[in-house]
């Protein structure tokens, strides 16, 4: 069987799990509410994909994992359905920088601009 | 709802102007930080948001209110203030709405209520993509996880960014180095401090309501470049020269998408970064005289742009010269409100307006105007303003006789008996003040009330007399038409006081100034107050000009001058005036005429040839009465000469005086429904 795949944030949420199981689900709500910072209905639909994929199992309302740390694979986030909304962030949010697709030329350009500032400094 | 949208439209004219304004000073302001030109947008937004306004003298603004509704025209006014513009759009919106003269008033409303749906529907549909929009993200970043504080580090950002409008969150990408962060978290730290969270979406919203103006786009899109500028500044205040570098360095990975480069090297860009780094680059802390430049620079925006030009308001002797050329009522002594052209004094017929003075009555500082009325007698009107309206008061001839300039005449109820009063008016009510009077027939005198001697009054009578006369200016009677090719023209009617008859017309095209015509009228052309009627006779769909000449017994009779589109004049069509008793028949585009003496009754039915330029009569019927029978004769244009067609007599039976088909009987009998007084046809225009 082909190890499941899991997001980053999936990952930090499997770390609480492999920690603390067998854990009833609402304790790991709480948990990933203290560490994560995730709201309840986050962390149960969380545990409903995971499931989905075989990464763990929710029986009576008590979670086990049913793949080991070393087994797990971090997936590429375009490997999944989910896109990143790269450079269409919506007009209204404040962001660090407008992210758009940028050539290569410019990278090096810009790249150059800051080797030579720190050069002269 | 469509006045919510017009309000819309010119609030975003307004800003508009200051966007301009603004694109300007951000050139100029180049050096000054740019939290101030943040500023700048910030009166945009006021101007966006807010319809009211105070006036100043400093204002910059060209206009107030850019597009109105005008009362009386058919469309609406466009005032841009810029006058060459102003011209053209107007006569346009004329030329489009003349047509809409003749269809119901609603027709102007109809186009702005189209605009506004299309208006409401865009901007409900920005709304709901931003909903849309706002929902995806919130969902992608559900399972994003706290880093410390309010940070957030999630796999599905790859460009740092800030949500969240009551509790704002810095949402970070996983695979960020520490150093990166650092300069990443400050920056986003600065939006927040900024509170360039909250910003954003008001601007954002803003734009949903003005989407239909471009140049907000534009603004918007030079505020978001201006705030993350304004964030750059002041991420980096404090940091020295290798910090700088390191921020650049973050600025650049960030904006890099290593997926998108290696799968696809010739991916082309944006070179927002780039700017951004050469301004981090090269920031320098602005003087402090850069600084106090800028913010005046930007008070004097705010005061210039956030204030509406001054509007005079309408004096008291504009609200007056309104109601004498017609522009507006006034409340009579009955209490109705009319206009000018329709009033009558004591039922007065024919009554018209000959000359008219402004005059200081009641000595308060303020004129009143006083119009002569010429009829078979004269009388006066004063009108007066009281609680922003005007009310007018009658007096007969003989009870305003030698008005003065300072307001003091004579009433004279008899031979030997005159008073010599003044005015005062008191709210809505008008009442005389006597100065003095004096009855040589009963030997009674007064001054100011109290019984004195024919000596004084006499004295009284004498200052009185040597007292300079109010000066009278005459009263023009005008007349506007619009017709194919002249939209405003304007007929002049000069009349011979004297001799009570109207002696010429003169025809002006209000839009270039120009005189277009004189036409002389016929002599002995009576003193009527319809005077010119303005109706289309010939049936071709231009307003003709009609003057009742005569009132004889029989009836009135009418000249004709046929608006010629050839020739672009006015012309005579003599036999027009034969026709007594005229009335326009707009469905079968006829001219019925018809005479009604004691014993006979006679219609003729005439329409106007166009190559003779003049009207003939295709056909008559008449009955009268021989003897003790009752005669019928009809009559119809055959060969250039009227034939009879029909004839027979018969005994009287009662009443029973239609020998003609009687349901013609009934069409032509109602002729009073066609008369040139009958409303039923007002705004008619063949077509």
């Amino acid at each position: 069987m082909e190890t499941p795949k899991i997001f980053e944030s999936e990952y930090r949420f499997c770390l609480i799990l492999w920690e603390h199981e067998p854990i009833k689900s609402s304790e790991l709500v709480k948990l990933c509410k203290e560490q994560l910072g995730w709201k309840p209905t986050t962390t149960y639909t969380v545990i409903k994909r995971l499931s989905e994929r075989g990464v763990l199992k929710n029986e009576n309302t008590v979670v086990t994992s049913l793949v080991s740390k070393d087994e797990v694979q971090a997936a590429e986030i375009n490997e999944m359905v989910e896109k990143t909304f790269e450079g269409s962030l919506p007009a209204f949010i404040a962001a660090f920088t407008k992210h758009r697709k940028i050539s290569e030329e410019e990278i090096d350009e810009v790249q150059r601009m800051i080797d030579s500032f720190r050069k002269g400094e | 709802m469509t006045d919510i949208f017009l309000k819309i439209v010119n609030m975003s004219i307004s800003a508009s102007w200051i966007v301009l304004a603004v694109l300007l000073l951000r050139l100029l302001l180049k050096k000054a930080p740019k939290w101030i030109t943040v500023l700048l947008w910030g009166i945009v937004a006021i101007r966006l948001i807010c319809p009211f306004s105070i006036e100043s003298v400093m204002s910059l603004m060209p206009s107030a209110e850019t597009i109105s509704k005008t009362p009386d025209a058919p469309g609406p006014h466009f005032e841009s203030g810029v006058t060459v513009v102003d011209n053209q759009v107007n006569d346009y919106l004329q030329g489009y709405y003349f047509e809409g003269v003749t269809k119901p008033e609603g027709h102007f409303v109809d186009i702005t209520s189209v605009f506004a749906i299309v208006w409401l529907i865009g901007a409900v549909a920005l709304l709901i993509y931003t909903i849309i929009s706002y929902q995806r993200i919130k969902n992608k970043i559900g399972t994003a996880v706290l880093l410390r504080d309010n940070i957030y580090q999630s796999e599905t950002v790859t460009s740092p960014f800030v949500l969240g409008i009551i509790m704002p969150k810095i949402y970070l990408p996983f695979n960020i180095s520490e150093q990166d962060m650092e300069h990443v978290i400050a920056h986003e730290q600065a939006h927040i401090s900024r509170k360039d969270h909250l910003w954003k979406p008001f601007g954002f919203l803003l734009l949903t309501l003005h989407w239909f103006n471009p140049l907000m786009w534009l603004g918007y899109a030079l505020l978001c470049r201006d705030i993350e500028i304004a964030c750059d500044e002041k991420a980096i205040k404090e940091l020295n020269a290798e910090q700088k570098a390191d921020y650049s360095q973050a600025l650049l990975t960030c904006s890099v998408n290593r997926r998108m480069i290696s799968a696809c090297p010739l991916a082309f860009g944006e070179v927002g970064v780039k700017g951004r780094v050469k301004s981090v680059l090269s920031y320098k802390k602005p003087a402090f005289w850069i600084i106090l430049v800028a913010i005046i620079a930007s008070v004097m925006t705010a005061i210039c742009f956030l204030t509406n030009p001054v509007t005079p308001d309408e004096t008291e002797s504009d609200m007056l010269l309104d109601v004498l050329n017609n522009e507006k009522p006034f409340i009579n002594e009955s209490g109705e409100t009319v206009y000018l052209k329709g009033h009558k004094p004591f039922d007065l017929a024919n009554a018209i307006p000959e000359r008219y003075a402004l005059v200081d009555f009641d000595a308060d500082g303020e004129k009143e105007l006083v119009i002569y009325i010429k009829s078979d007698v004269g009388a006066y009107t004063v009108f007066h303003i009281y609680n922003d309206k005007v009310y007018g008061f009658d007096f007969m001839e003989r009870e305003m006789i030698f008005l003065k300039e300072d307001g003091t005449f004579v009433q004279s109820s008899g031979a030997g008996v005159n008073s010599f009063v003044t005015l005062r008016f008191e709210k809505d009510k008008c009442n005389t003040v006597e100065q003095a009077y004096l009855d040589d027939t009963e030997y009674v005198y007064r001054i100011n009330g109290t019984s004195s001697t024919v000596e004084a009054v006499n004295e009284y009578s004498a200052e009185f007399y040597n007292k300079s006369d109010v000066i009278w200016e005459m009263c023009k009677l005008v007349f506007k038409l619009s017709n194919k090719a002249y939209k405003n023209l304007e007929i002049t009617v000069t009349f011979d006081y004297e001799n009570q008859v109207a002696t010429d017309l003169t025809v002006f095209d209000k839009k270039t100034d120009k005189k277009i015509q004189e036409i002389k009228l016929k002599d002995n052309t009576i003193f009527s107050d319809k005077i010119v009627y303005i109706k289309d006779v010939s049936f071709d769909g231009e307003y003709d000009l009609v003057i009742p000449y005569q009132r004889p017994a029989s009836g009135v009779y009418c000249t004709a001058y046929v608006w010629d589109s050839a020739t672009k004049q006015f012309v005579y069509a003599p036999s027009f005036e034969k026709l007594p008793n005229v009335a326009l028949d707009n469905n079968k585009k006829e001219i019925l005429s018809y005479k009604s003496a004691d014993k006979s009754t006679l219609y003729s039915i005439s329409i106007f040839n166009t190559k003779t330029k003049d009207f003939e009569v295709q056909r008559t019927f008449c009955y009268y009465l021989d003897g003790g029978t009752m005669v019928y004769e009809e009559t119809l244009l055959k060969n250039g000469t009227l034939e009879q067609i029909a004839s027979f007599s018969k005994l009287i039976e009662g009443s029973n005086y239609y020998l003609m088909d009687p349901e013609i009987y009934d069409y032509y009998s109602n002729h009073a429904e066609w008369d040139l007084d009958s409303t039923k046809w007002n705004n008619y225009l063949v077509s």
